[in-house]
């Protein structure tokens, strides 16, 4: 059983202060292995502060990072998972399913970890998964704001793999409540491309 | 020396007299009997300086009476005599002078006895008149006359007059003083004082007593002034000691005159008080004048103080100028302090009289006539007035204020405060403010800096650090909030505490000012920690107040500071910068005000340009994202003019990244089309002028298609303008994969996803321009890859094979978005090419690679599973749904199974193997290969070749490896085969190289085969091919196609034939590509 925190977005100082609060006191360093940040996290003090949850943190470029040391993509192995990450700023259209499936599809994983478009989603795709972590901060989106004009709900993904079965608990801050969902996702066995059951 | 041997003896008498062993009751027994015992007389008289007048004295009084009155008078005379001295310095007289009271105080008694004898004081008060010295004398009138008032025989008020006059015969300072504190001290009790039986119509009532008491005071004052003028003036410094110690002297006479009964204010007024000052400032004596005015102050009532303070204070600016006016003072407010707190209706009465203003206008009046006053008396002054507001008016800030500006003005024309004391008293005097209130109120006092200014550096960073720490205390919530007491409420809990703290903290106006003095280090780290507690408290500054209060309170951390400079590196300053840049999301207006909000956001830029590029970099982007979170169409002024600046840092690719998200949001948020225009406009001229290197580049333009693609405001005009310049960035990448990339990401710009309520822009046409554009790049970039003879590394990822990949990967994208002009015909022309791409050398191999054709194929297969219509357009197309890895024919294996086969007998008849290429030939020539080379000379088929082209011709390396036999197709095979048995051995391993590969070579290498050579091969394409191929070096030619580079990369790779670049035409050539194969990684060739 490992778990795996997916973070991204965080845009601090750019546009937000701080984690929440509330997100911050459920960090605590000891209990994640491994972190997924697609990226976005701006300064080298949020990287920092990934790493003093947990030293072994995987990031790739966003366009507003101030580093331009990290890769566009990166892909890891976390149980049996082939896991991709990418920032998502590259694959035109922003957000757009089939887009990623591609890119998905050209980094060979069984799940992609994303971000980009602050808000959250974790979806099958062709017997794969995509999750995008959404905004850690809730942090402003164009991408957002001009569809309704309503703040992103800060959401960051916690998954827990185990061997082939993957549990991702998605912990969005709604009304500075902290809520919890989780999905299950299995990769089937038998091939490169397993599907699995997926429950929200 | 003389005198200190008198004194002992002095002592010693008394001492003695004590040390009969007598109690002081069997001692007064005795001395009822014999007015002073024998042995009293031997110690006390026998001294053999007794002058002579004494003695005569002594003869005079026993002469008048016979009983041991005379006694008693010559041996207390005798005493006396003693105090006469001027030899003693006074507190040595003061201890002589308490001897002769105990002595006189006997006496006394003795006298009362004397009159129960019926002798009567009248005779007595006459008697002790004939004593011969003066100071005896008057010691014993004052006795004998304190005992005729007693005996109720004369009117108090006459005696009272006559010996207060008669003391006026002293005039020695030390003698007459004393004598008159014995005086007042004999007659203390028997003052004609309201409601004393001494009181009467002869007796006088209490106008007399006060006369008495106010004659005395005049007098011993005068004496002790006058003791200042004795001697020479270096004991000066000694005497004014010594004078300090008589000091108490002359206040008895207050002390006794406040304690009469019959003291009224109204004499107090009228009377005593005017005389009191009246001789206070007449006696321009500074030790003088600072005892007795504060003697004024301690012993009358404060009532009387409170109704008089009008002339009281009338009389401090008339000190003189070594009077410590401050104590004074000091001292008086202290008491109508203490007054006012024990009891609160003082206060309106302190008000009524205008208390403050009298003190804060002597004050004033006594800096001004003493303009050599030193700073300190003067901060010494202020600060006393100071406590008196504090204690008296607490909730009157606007005192504090004025005493600190009359203070300020006061000590300015004093210049800069450097004497150690004055520091010292200024010092008290900021810290009394705030131990008084708490720091918030304190720092909100006008004048307070002002004041500050005045000090050294050193001292302010002094005051400065306390005032910090107390302010940091509030800012602590874990601290007691002991400073704070004057705004406690305790209600409240602790969050919302800190969060009044940091409010009220920052209305404080002089507290920027106040960290002004600190040194920068500490300024920094204090600033830190005031963002550090706004951002843990969640504190929102909501108005342009607040904020250029912060701001000024920050100052360290917004812009460069003197002398911090050097001491910060770049990456403290990014540090400062990005708590700054965090800070900025705390600024906001209540209840989404934008107009508030648009100022405050506005301050806060403007402070930020202040700091410099370094900074501006990590706090402009902060600013811009809360300049967009708040909806209004004006603000995209504000975010041009925070982008532009930030371009100007520079920090160009940050800029673009800004200008495309207004951009973004001007188009999708606002719908202005023209300001989104713009915003392109300018992230396009950044694009072209400022980004910097190729990744950067890259990066940029990754946004600026994923941005474009998302906008849909934008006129379809200046929509293709903006595409069309996008589209044209993408082939000045550098890299072809890039570019490959980028113009795939551009295809999306002429298909916009569909949106509610948006015209997505559609063009098919455009779509597969750009589409065919990528695959032309990749061919290049696959060229290019073969030009470079390099082997993909194994972490080189996809490789220009990749590319083919995506863009059949693009090619689904759009056809399953229905994009007409892609059909299932396009799409299996594709198909093939990729699955020809796939199956070549540099691909097979490579895992991701191929794992991406794989999932890609498989999504082919899915859509086709997926039934419907959109599957339905997959119908046309033949899918190899695995990708085959054909195994190339190996050409001397096949040839070695064939002679395996011969050997069995199966098949005898004796053939060449398959023809190589040229690419197998270069790699078998690296092995034991030799070339068999058949051409003939150029002029004729019957012509040896010139020994000089032949040499020249040579493709192998060493040269050696070829042997030149001429053969010509129908050329006599036997003379042939002959002439190569002579050179080669039958187990060579031979390829037949003819000149354009023709039938030839073929032939050659088919008679050598039946000659039995074991390894023959005729070469495809001959010695032409190979040349086109491959260069003389051995090194491979570059294929056709556009050259990327200004030819660097070929004299790097070795080709720098001249002519090279210019022979390749655009747009490839499979065919030469094909060519390029090698073997596979591991393949080797067989033995």
């Amino acid at each position: 059983m490992v778990l795996v925190l997916c973070i991204g977005d965080l845009h601090i100082p750019h546009r937000a202060t701080d984690l929440p609060p509330k997100f911050k006191a459920l960090l605590v360093p000891g209990k994640i292995s491994h972190i997924l940040c697609p990226g976005n996290l701006c300064t080298e003090a949020a990287y920092d502060y990934l790493r003093s949850v947990c030293s072994d943190v995987t990031v790739t470029q966003g366009d507003f990072d101030e580093s331009t040391k990290w890769p566009d993509t990166q892909v890891v192995s976390i149980g049996d998972f082939r896991i991709g990450i990418c920032h998502g700023h590259q694959v035109v259209p922003w957000g757009d399913r089939d887009a990623l499936a591609i890119l998905q599809r050209k980094l060979d994983c069984d799940i992609l970890v994303t971000g980009h478009t602050h808000e959250f989603a974790a979806y099958r795709h062709e017997d794969r998964l995509v999750i995008s972590t959404g905004s850690a901060t809730g942090a402003y989106s164009a991408l957002s704001a001009s569809d309704g004009g309503r703040r992103p709900t800060p959401s960051f993904a916690l998954m827990d793999v185990d061997g082939s079965k993957a549990t991702v608990y998605v912990y969005e801050l709604v009304d500075d409540q902290v809520k919890v969902d989780k999905l299950e996702f299995t990769k089937r066995p038998s091939g490169g491309c397993g599907g699995g059951a997926l429950q929200l | 020396m003389r005198g200190d041997e008198r004194w002992r003896r002095h002592v010693h008498a008394a001492t003695e007299l004590r040390a009969a062993g007598l109690g002081r009751d069997a001692f007064a027994a005795l001395q009822a009997c014999t007015p002073l015992s024998t042995r009293c007389r031997v110690t006390m008289v026998e001294p053999s300086y007794a002058p002579d007048e004494q003695k005569a004295w002594l003869k005079d009084a026993s002469n008048a009476d016979d009983d041991n009155m005379k006694e008693a008078l010559r041996y207390s005379a005798a005493l006396l005599g003693e105090l006469r001295t001027s030899l003693l310095s006074p507190q040595k007289y003061y201890e002589l002078y308490m001897q002769a009271c105990d002595e006189l105080r006997n006496l006394e008694m003795f006298f009362r006895e004397e009159q129960a004898k019926v002798r009567p004081h009248a005779d007595l008060y006459d008697l002790v008149q004939h004593a011969g010295n003066i100071v005896p004398r008057l010691y014993l009138l004052c006795t004998a006359g304190a005992c005729y008032i007693r005996g109720g025989e004369a009117p108090a008020k006459l005696i009272l007059r006559d010996v207060v006059e008669m003391c006026k015969g002293v005039q020695h300072p030390t003698r007459g003083l004393f004598l008159r504190a014995y005086l007042v001290q004999v007659m203390r009790g028997l003052l004609p004082d309201t409601g004393s039986k001494f009181e009467g119509e002869e007796g006088g009532n209490v106008v007399d007593a006060l006369e008495f008491l106010l004659v005395n005071f005049t007098e011993m004052n005068k004496l002790w002034v006058r003791m200042a003028h004795q001697g020479s003036p270096r004991d000066r410094e000694k005497r004014d000691r010594e004078r300090s110690q008589l000091s108490d002297l002359v206040g008895k006479n207050l002390t006794y005159l406040s304690q009469l009964d019959g003291l009224t204010f109204q004499l107090y007024r009228d009377v005593v008080l005017p005389r009191v000052l009246e001789q206070v400032v007449s006696c321009r004596d500074d030790i003088a004048q600072q005892y007795l005015m504060q003697c004024v102050i301690m012993v009358f009532p404060d009532e009387f103080h409170l109704g008089t303070l009008q002339a009281l204070l009338g009389a401090l600016p008339q000190l003189q100028p070594g009077v410590r006016v401050h104590t004074v003072l000091s001292l008086l407010m202290d008491r109508l302090a203490n007054y006012a707190a024990g009891d609160h209706s003082v206060v309106a009465q302190m008000s009524g009289v205008d208390a403050f203003g009298q003190m804060s206008g002597v004050a004033l009046k006594v800096v001004e006539q003493h303009p050599e006053m030193p700073g300190a008396d003067v901060a010494a002054m202020y600060s006393a007035l100071l406590a008196f507001s504090g204690t008296v008016y607490p909730d009157q800030l606007e005192y504090v204020d004025r005493v600190l500006q009359t203070c300020h003005n006061a000590l300015q024309r004093r210049g800069p405060i450097t004497d150690p004391r004055a520091e010292k008293q200024v010092v008290a005097l900021l810290s009394t403010p705030l131990d008084k209130y708490d720091v918030v109120t304190v720092l909100g006092l006008a004048h307070y800096p002002s004041v500050m200014e005045l000090l050294q550096p050193r001292v302010k960073r002094e005051v400065a650090t306390k005032i910090v720490q107390t302010v940091l205390l509030l800012f602590c919530p874990k601290q007691p909030r002991q400073l704070n007491r004057r705004c406690c409420c305790c209600s409240c809990n602790e969050a919302q505490h800190a969060k009044q703290r940091c409010c009220s903290v920052l209305g404080l106006a002089h507290y920027p000012s106040v960290m002004e003095l600190l040194q920068p280090r500490v300024k920094r780290e204090v600033a830190t920690k005031i963002v550090q507690t706004v951002l843990r408290g969640g504190t929102l500054i909501s108005s342009v107040d607040q904020a250029e209060m912060l701001f000024s309170f920050i100052a360290p951390l917004v812009r460069d500071m003197e002398g911090l400079q050097d001491e910060l590196d770049e990456e403290d300053i990014a540090e400062d910068a990005s708590l700054l840049a965090r800070l900025v999301h705390q600024l906001q207006a209540p209840g989404g005000d934008s107009d508030a909000q648009y100022a405050v956001l506005q301050a806060a830029q403007r402070h930020f340009l202040t700091g410099g590029p370094q900074r501006a970099k990590h706090t402009l982007p902060p600013l811009a994202f809360a300049a967009l979170q708040v909806d209004a169409a004006t603000w995209y002024r504000f975010l041009h003019q925070t982008a532009s600046e930030l371009a100007a840092v520079p920090a160009a690719e940050l800029a673009l990244q800004l200008f495309l998200t207004c951009a973004h949001s001007a188009s999708e948020e606002a719908g202005l089309d023209v300001t989104a225009y713009e915003f392109f406009e300018q992230a396009f001229v950044l694009y072209e002028e400022s980004i910097p290197d190729s990744r950067q580049e890259v990066r940029a333009l990754q946004s600026i298609m994923g941005t474009l693609n998302r906008c849909y405001a934008i006129a379809p005009e200046e929509r293709a303008a903006l595409c069309h310049k996008a589209a044209s960035y993408c082939a000045k990448l550098l890299k072809r994969v890039d570019q490959c990339q980028a113009v795939l990401a551009c295809s999306h710009l002429h298909w916009q996803p569909e949106k509610e309520g948006k015209q997505a822009a559609r063009d098919e046409q455009g779509v597969l321009s750009c589409l065919k554009r990528a695959l032309k790049i990749a061919n290049a970039a696959q060229q290019q890859l073969a030009v470079a003879a390099k082997r993909p590394a194994a972490d080189a990822g996809l490789g220009p094979g990749g590319l083919f990949v995506e863009i059949l990967n693009h090619y689904l994208y759009f056809f399953d978005q229905g994009c007409q002009q892609i059909t299932a015909a396009v799409l299996q022309s594709l198909l093939e090419l990729v699955a020809n791409e796939m199956a070549a050398e540099g691909c097979r191999d490579n895992e991701p690679l191929q794992a991406f054709y794989a999932n890609t194929l498989a999504h082919i297969r899915q859509q086709k599973a997926k039934g419907g219509e959109a599957a339905a357009r997959y119908d046309g197309l033949q899918v190899q749904l695995q990708p085959q890895r054909q195994p190339q024919a190996r050409p001397f294996t096949a040839l070695r199974q064939r002679q395996r086969q011969q050997a069995a007998g199966v098949c005898r008849a004796a053939a060449a193997g398959p023809p190589v290429d040229v690419e197998m030939a270069r790699k078998l020539l690296d092995g034991q290969t030799v070339v068999l080379d058949i051409r003939y000379g150029s002029q004729s088929v019957f012509h040896r070749m010139p020994a000089a082209e032949y040499e020249a011709g040579r493709i192998t390396k060493p040269p050696r490896r070829t042997v030149g036999v001429p053969f010509a197709a129908g050329q006599d095979g036997a003379a042939f085969v002959a002439q190569v048995a002579a050179q080669l051995p039958s187990r060579a391993r031979i390829i037949v190289m003819c000149a354009d590969g023709g039938q030839a070579s073929e032939e050659a290498a088919a008679l050598l085969a039946a000659a039995g050579y074991e390894s023959v091969a005729a070469m495809e394409g001959g010695y032409q091919a190979y040349c086109q191929v491959w260069g003389p070096s051995g090194k491979r030619r570059p294929p056709a196609g556009r050259w990327v580079s200004t030819g660097k990369e070929a004299l790097k790779s070795g080709l720098n034939i001249p002519g090279v670049a210019e022979s390749y035409d655009e747009g490839g050539n499979l065919q030469q590509a094909r060519w390029a194969k090698g073997l596979a990684p591991g393949e080797t060739l067989p033995q």
